[in-house]
Parts: structure tokens; sequence; C-alpha cells
């Protein structure tokens, strides 16, 4: 994984516009949080798989980078992504980690299932 | 206690969730018996592929992550004296989700096919994570249906066990394994976790200084009432 270069996925949003895409779109703070601390609220959410396609799509920010895709009938958002996987060519796959590295939010693009 | 050979061909199947679950809650046990002889067979039920730990910088994707986190705990295995690893490929988190009949009937199979003399899973209530806790009940299950109950214990988290009474157990319902000779297998299945111990500072100083971290024992919860006539606390076919 890498700091995320905005142009870089400007330019792979693009490259993925109007085509079916299986997207993969995440967002947790741990489940062991409330297992060690009562105070604390677990919550996590995924969607794995499912099909969307996009009209237009932008990055935005100065880092952490928010990601909004437009699609027919509503969007795709995300916020708090500072990383990217530079070997993959064919998918978007994006995430955030905060100070410690930890995952907190992901999203992920490809024209094949994860 | 701690004859090599004296469990010879004794046989103890563990059903765990993720992989690190076998090294970070009773790491010492496994070395320790797996020293003694007793072939162990080990099951996680996912690859731990939702973990949020993915170095730091992170190296890791969601992508990449379940491969890394199956190579690692082969590698714990290995530290540990594990022989036997089977994954029940679920997706992690959603162990409480899946047909709970059909992973009941696994396990029962996996049971009645091994045959193994002790069993170590989740409590289902104190297990401290959704997917822990769903292995566990499912584990549980399982055992009663093969009348195997008697040979089963929870694993339990560091010394909450020193005070049962607490959770509604007494000392009676307690096993306590000293582990205190096996503490450098488990310090190294730590480290082969890397991904997951690296945040952990303590893991990565000296050994000296990361053993003594470790408690001397591990503690554990009979799924069954101890048998009036077992004074030495130890089942017929029991190895605790
Ligand atoms: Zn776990």
């Amino acid at each position: 994984m890498q700091p995320i270069d905005p142009s870089v996925i400007q330019n792979r949003i693009d490259n993925l516009r109007d085509r079916d895409l299986y997207i993969h779109l995440e967002m947790t703070t741990g489940a062991y949080a409330a297992h060690r601390d009562s105070s604390k609220h677990p919550a996590a959410t995924f969607i794995s798989n499912a099909l969307i396609r996009f009209s237009h799509g932008s990055v935005s920010g100065g880092g952490p980078f928010r990601v909004g895709l437009k699609m027919p009938h509503g969007w795709v958002y995300s916020e708090g992504l500072t990383h990217y996987e530079e070997t993959d060519s064919e998918r978007l796959i994006m995430a955030g980690h905060d100070r410690e590295g930890k995952l907190v939010v992901a999203l992920q693009l490809s024209p094949q299932p994860f | 206690m701690s004859d090599k050979g004296q469990n010879q061909g004794r046989k103890l199947l563990a059903v765990f969730a993720h992989p690190d679950d076998e090294s970070f809650i009773c790491g010492g046990t496994l070395a320790k018996y797996a020293a003694e002889g007793v072939d162990i067979t080990l099951v996680s039920a996912t690859r731990g592929e939702m973990g949020r730990r993915m170095g730091n910088p992170p190296y890791l994707n969601r992508e990449t992550i379940p491969t890394a986190r199956e190579q690692e705990l082969k590698n714990a295995c290995d530290c540990l004296g594990i022989r036997q690893l089977r994954f029940f490929d679920i997706r992690d988190k959603t162990v409480e989700f899946v047909d709970r009949e059909a992973l009941v009937a696994r396990i029962e199979a996996l049971i009645r096919d091994l045959d193994p003399d002790v069993m170590l899973t989740f409590h289902e209530k104190l297990g401290g994570h959704p997917d822990h806790c769903a292995i566990g009940w499912a584990t549980t299950e399982a055992c009663r249906r093969a009348g195997r109950l008697e040979s089963l214990y929870f694993i339990s988290f560091g010394g909450m066990m020193e005070q049962p009474e607490r959770y509604g157990y007494t000392r009676r319902d307690v096993v306590k394994v000293d582990v205190s000779a096996h503490l450098p297998a488990k310090l190294a299945a730590f480290r082969a976790h890397r991904c997951q111990s690296e945040i952990d500072e303590w893991v990565w100083r000296s050994d000296r200084e990361a053993l003594s971290r470790f408690g001397s024992h591990e503690y554990f919860l009979r799924a069954a009432p101890a048998p009036a006539s077992d004074a030495a606390g130890r089942g017929a076919r029991g190895l605790f």
C-alpha cells in the first residue's frame, strides 16, 4: 500500500466510469473496542461484491481523502482514505488507516468479484 | 506432568475463530501438550481477513490479508508444535450468520472422525467477540450431540478465571495449567502472527522482557461439572 496520490486516484476512477463494477465498502471501529472498554460503542459495516456503476467520480481533500461516485440513482461516498494498492492495476483498492495503522475504512472497486 | 512422551497417542482438538486465537489465548498450553506428544488438530473457522491490523505503515490490504494470515498461522503452528491445521473457510465476522445446523454437523463429524481425548473452544457467552461466541456455541452443541461434553474445556482470557465467582462459576469448574516452561514457544507464536502483534511493542523487546509479560498459568473452564471421583482433576481420557 502507498499513501494516496490524488492525481493517480482520479485517473484510476476515470478509467472505471460507465461499467459494471463490484464494490467492497467497509467502515469499522473494531469488535474488540467494547471488550476492552465497555464505554466504547463498537461499529462495523461492510458490503462485499455488490454490483454498481457510476457516471462520474472524484477524489477530494488534502489527505485523508474523500471519494464520491455518482450512480444512476444515488451516491457512493467514503471519507478518511489514506492508502491505495499501487501494484493492482485492474482493481482500485483504497483504505484509510489510523495513526496505529489500523484499518478504519475501505473502498474497493473491481470489474471482477473480490 | 512434563515427561516427554507421557501423552503419546493422545489427541486434542481445538476449534477457534481466527488465526492468533490459539497463540494469544492458550499458546502455552498447546505448546506444552504438543511437547508431551499430544497430536493437536487446530480448526480456524476464518482467516481473520476482516482484521484491522495490517501493518504500520500498512503493507496488507483486504485482498492480501487472508493469505498472509494463513501463512502466519502455519508458522505459529510450527512454533507451538501443532501438526494438523484446518480452515472452515467462513468469512471473518460472519460465523454467527452461517447455517448453524451445517456448522454444528461439520464439527460433530470432525469429533467423531478424530475421536479426540480433549477439546477446546470458546465459551459461548464469555468469548469476547461475536465470532468467538458463535464458534464456541457450535462446538459445544457438537460435543453435546457426540456425547463428549465431559471432554470439552473453554479457553479464557488471561487471569479472568482466577476469580470464577465473578462469572457464576466455582473453583471446581476451573482447570489451571502451568505453562511456565513453554512461554518461549508462546512468544515465538506471538511473533509469528506478525501483522497482528507488531503493534504491541513489548512483543518485540528482548526475549527476557517480553516473556515477563506472560502469566505462568492459563485457565480453562469445564463444559461439564467435574466428576466426583476425579480427585486429581483429570478425567479418564482427560489431559487436564
Ligand atoms: Zn479471535
